[in-house]
């Protein structure tokens, strides 16, 4: 390579490269500094340096340790959802099975739907207590129908984001599915594997790399679920649906209370980080590779 | 019989949407009755033309666009050279930059919603299609150059060099070697990344409210408890969704390797 190339080569990623650090640079710089104010657009001109009260008044909030249980059950219960269905849809469709391509448009089809219409149409059209087509069901079968947003409202947003994610799961493991070699699946077989023992030695361990990537990716996203909260609950009732992004933006567009919401937005920062330097460390590995 | 619970299965997934759209072409009335009616009601038009008339539907629908198009045409912009570079002038930081930028992309939007929301507001970017490109431009960026990257990668070397003995320029090669083989990864990354910006929808629910409001924001207004007008709800949401949903059908492959980062391929 010449050194003319290289210096293109420079010259060519410095755009995207000085984009992408100010970006990242200055509004958590400015979140770090508001962090540290006792800061309300109510008050505007009184900030006053506070040190970390913002933090200790944030993390001991029980406002804080509910959004926090919240966030955790919604994560662990998505994840769980769609990695078992996922999992189990991505073994059905990679049978042989007449019109997969269309079955599988089907399956993935919910992955494309903006998240404030899913929201919505779930709430509305599927979960209405009186109207929804689930409460018809339930009083088909002579059940009584469930209020979903009044007694379960943390399942209803769980169920309405596993929804969106399970095509995300399903596809990504499919994909795995299919590149796993036919060859090694007939080995197992010819060695007098059963299909129960060659999923357990063949399939399963061919599919942990992929199922690492897409609990790490799905975490990333899920940690910050807005939109389904904001247009089906708005955190309520009480704080049964607030998880820690919801809460934050409660603090800063609602209480306008920059201080506290830039702490939180830093918790918010810190708990993300943990999950990504592990995405990181597994998608380099493969970069190597 | 697996192809009988695979059509079940991929019925049940789809249904929502089904019922959706077969709601958008009933009667409020009949949208709303109990017991539902699934074929047999009066099929209507009139919840489209209410939508179209009444709700300014279509400034939305171009604002969505716009916002859609422009921010990724600008990342792209932006993207392409630095791909380029990374893919076929590395250096020794080449991986410790790409994981840099991956990393960027984790951060969570909310971690630094107050200062973009403040900063926007000083500089007057509220509810401006202006500042949705710029943050759905930026926020995406990452994922369009990793993209592009595992696509360029791909591109034999060889030609490459062959074409410097041939004594082609830099530019040359460029325009004239490495653009046509790469129009098919440059398509696949910019119709992955119209999707994820057209569904945006933590960006937009709070730095729009109606000038620049794409049709995300437009969606969550029939969110208030007197609004039940389903039917309305389903004609308008179908509508948002019908063009990404074909988009997003003919680009299922890209999106495994776009979402992971070429992790999984």
């Amino acid at each position: 390579m010449t050194e003319q190339t290289r210096a293109l080569g420079r010259l060519l990623l410095t755009p995207a490269v000085a984009l992408l650090f100010v970006w990242m640079i200055v509004p958590l710089g400015m979140t770090i500094y508001f962090s540290s104010l006792r800061y309300n657009l109510l008050n505007p001109g009184m900030e006053q340096f506070v040190g970390l009260e913002n933090y200790t008044y944030f993390l001991t909030d029980p406002a804080f340790l509910a959004s926090l249980h919240n966030t955790l059950v919604l994560v662990g219960s998505v994840l769980a959802i769609t990695i078992v269905l996922g999992t189990l849809i991505a073994l059905l469709l990679d049978q042989v099975v007449v019109g997969r391509n269309i079955v599988r448009l089907m399956v993935i089809a919910p992955f494309f739907v903006m998240p404030t219409v899913s929201a919505l149409v779930w709430k509305n059209l599927l979960m209405h207590p009186v109207s929804g087509l689930l409460a018809f069901i339930a009083t088909s079968f002579g059940l009584a129908p469930i209020d979903w947003f009044a007694d379960m409202p943390l399942l209803a947003i769980i169920l309405i984001v596993a929804w969106q994610w399970l095509p995300f799961a399903t596809l990504i493991l499919l994909t795995a599915l299919q590149s796993l070699d036919e060859e090694q699946r007939e080995a197992a077989e010819m060695d007098g594997a059963g299909a129960l023992s060659s999923f357990i030695y063949v399939t399963l361990p061919h599919l942990a790399r992929p199922i690492t990537v897409v609990i790490l990716i799905e975490t990333i996203f899920l940690l910050t679920v807005f939109a389904e909260i904001f247009v089906t609950t708005g955190g309520g009732p009480g704080l049964a649906t607030t998880n820690i992004a919801f809460l934050i933006y409660a603090q800063a567009l609602i209480q306008y209370d920059v201080g506290s919401a830039s702490a939180g937005g830093m918790v918010a920062v810190v708990i993300a980080n943990i999950v990504a330097f592990f995405l990181v460390r597994i998608v380099g590995r493969n970069l190597e590779a | 019989m697996s192809t009988a619970a695979a059509w079940v299965v991929g019925f049940v997934i789809f249904f929502p949407i089904l019922w959706m759209i077969l709601a958008s072409f009933k009667t409020e009335l009949e949208a709303f009755s109990i017991p539902p009616s699934f074929l047999f009601f009066h099929w209507t038009l009139e919840n489209y033309e209410t939508v179209q008339g009444r709700s300014d539907y279509i400034h939305h629908a171009v604002n969505s666009i716009i916002v859609a198009g422009g921010s990724t045409l600008i990342a792209m912009l932006i993207a392409i050279p630095a791909a380029w570079s990374m893919a076929f002038a590395p250096s020794k930081r080449t991986k410790d930059t790409l994981l840099w930028m991956l990393s960027t992309k984790m951060m969570p939007p909310v971690g630094v919603l107050v200062p973009i929301y403040l900063l926007y507001r000083t500089f007057g970017l509220l509810d401006t299609l202006g500042g949705l490109i710029l943050v759905l431009c930026l926020g995406n960026l990452p994922i369009v150059v990793w993209m592009l990257f595992t696509y360029f990668k791909e591109i034999p070397k060889d030609i490459l060099e062959a074409a410097r003995m041939d004594g082609a320029t830099v530019g040359r090669e460029l325009v004239y070697v490495l653009t046509p083989m790469a129009v098919p990864g440059i398509a696949s990354t910019l119709l992955l990344n119209v999707i994820l910006a057209w569904n945006e929808a933590f960006w937009t629910l709070n730095l729009s409210t109606s000038d620049a409001a794409p049709l995300t924001v437009f969606i969550a207004s029939y969110s208030s408890p007197e609004g039940l007008f389903w039917a309305k709800l389903s004609a308008a949401s179908t509508l948002a969704i019908a063009p990404i949903l074909v988009l997003g059908w003919f680009s299922q492959r890209q999106l495994v390797r776009g979402l992971t980062f070429g992790a999984v391929k």
